[in-house]
């Protein structure tokens, strides 16, 4: 499930080491950035290849954290992460992100504001990092009107996919199912059904029942 | 409520003229316009006068419809708003609108595609509208990155507003009366009771009974 609730692309990386892996970072992204319609230059790529880093984080490992400031701009190449935020002392999911997402705490990234959100990687992931001074140089080089339309439209996108998730509050345990497995296909073999009981907002014996009538119900 | 989750002007209208209700209208953009730290030459406003057009649209008028394209983005001076998507036949409220806020359909005028929601009067309503076509005279002039990057802080405001309010899908029936008793008191005196009810997921007999139980432990 990425933020824009789109597949652009079906390519896999079909390598091991960090340099094929970093390579493969930079083809996704310019994926992305052909899919929202951009053209992109032979100039624009060496410019975000200077400016991105490659990274491996482990399992388990905080990559933003609440209340604190993120000046950094994920890519997932590999992996899933999950977006959670305290509520009443609970860990409370309310993003789970598989690869070809770009993602980071809106608040702190573009208002300058404390983050709202905390992010954890659920497994190993790879990751291209761009930092706020790198991403004001791509912004502010000749492809800045593209560049700035380019993160408008990713906004958009997520602002969108806000507002579908929001149509979780108006459901039952049954339809949330059929919402997750319609609009999310292969949720449930990424991430921890505790992790998709939390998003969803159901008790994970609910999740795990009404998902095994559902199948029972597709056969 | 706005959808930009921070007040901007306090100011009201006080006047009848057609005319009165534009220039307060340009004001109140210009206010928000500053409140996320640009700065409107009096040129751009002018242009901006010329680009819109005031109207009155009268109580329980569907303006924007779910399925069909909508190339104009209203900003509403006065009155108040609903938005909402369906869920067979039921109408299922996913925004109140107050005075302040931009109301538009992304995918429609962002996307290029079919409205995801509707939206509706609930009472006598005035309006600047901006049509799309319109827009390229302020994206194609000398104010272009400044408008651009004013269009970027206005998305990531409403994103963190869309993820304050997402988060009461996690709440109970309580904790989300609390969260709109807190940061959205004025909404009891602005929409039906009914509408708030479906737009917090809540059934309107639940909602009462909070408020009247919240009214006697304050007396």
């Amino acid at each position: 499930m990425n933020y824009y609730n789109i597949r652009y692309s079906d390519e896999t990386c079909g390598g091991k080491s960090d340099i094929v892996w970093r390579e493969f970072g930079i083809q996704q992204l310019a994926n992305l950035y052909k899919y929202f319609g951009f053209v992109i230059s032979d100039e624009l790529i060496p410019l975000i290849v200077n400016n991105v880093e490659y990274k491996v984080i482990p399992k388990n490992e905080n990559i933003i954290k609440e209340g604190e400031m993120c000046d950094l701009l994920f890519f997932l190449i590999s992996g899933t992460v999950k977006q959670h935020v305290l509520i009443q002392g609970n860990r409370q999911v309310v993003h789970l992100l598989d690869e070809g997402n770009l993602f980071s705490s809106v608040n702190s990234f573009f208002i300058n504001e404390p983050s709202e959100i905390s992010a954890t990687t659920c497994e190993k992931c790879r990751f291209l990092i761009i930092r706020k001074d790198n991403y004001q140089k791509i912004i502010n080089s000749v492809y800045k009107s593209d560049m700035e339309r380019f993160t408008r439209q990713v906004l958009v996108f997520m602002l969108q996919n806000q507002n579908k998730n929001k149509a979780l509050l108006y459901l039952n345990s049954k339809e949330k199912i059929i919402f997750l497995m319609n609009e999310f296909p292969g949720i449930f073999d990424k991430f921890k059904m505790k992790d998709i009981a939390s998003f969803a907002s159901i008790k994970i014996e609910t999740l795990s029942r009404a998902r095994k009538e559902y199948k029972n119900l597709a056969k | 409520m706005n959808l930009f989750y921070q007040p901007y002007s306090t100011e009201t209208f006080r006047g009848r003229a057609p005319n009165s209700y534009k220039a307060f209208g340009i004001r109140q953009l210009r206010l928000l316009y500053h409140s996320l730290g640009f700065i409107a030459k009096p040129e751009m406003v002018r242009i901006l006068s010329e680009m819109v057009t005031y109207e009155v649209i009268p109580k329980n008028t569907q303006f924007i419809t779910m399925g069909q394209h909508c190339d104009k983005a209203y900003f509403l001076l006065k009155g108040t708003v609903l938005e909402f998507t369906l869920k067979g036949d039921r109408r299922q409220i996913t925004n109140l609108m107050t005075p302040g806020n931009i109301i538009l359909s992304m995918n429609a005028c962002v996307s290029n595609s079919f409205s995801e929601i509707s939206s509706e009067t609930c009472e006598k309503c005035h309006f600047l509208v901006l049509h799309k076509k319109d827009t390229l005279i302020l994206t194609d002039s000398e104010y272009k990155d400044q408008i651009s990057q004013f269009c970027t802080t206005l998305i990531s405001r409403a994103l963190k507003n869309q993820s304050h309010l997402a988060n009461l899908v996690f709440l109970s029936n309580e904790e989300k009366f609390n969260l709109l008793n807190k940061y959205y008191n004025i909404i009891f005196d602005q929409f039906s009771l009914k509408n708030i009810a479906s737009f917090i997921g809540m059934r309107p007999e639940t909602l009462s009974r909070l408020r009247k139980s919240t009214s006697r432990k304050k007396i």
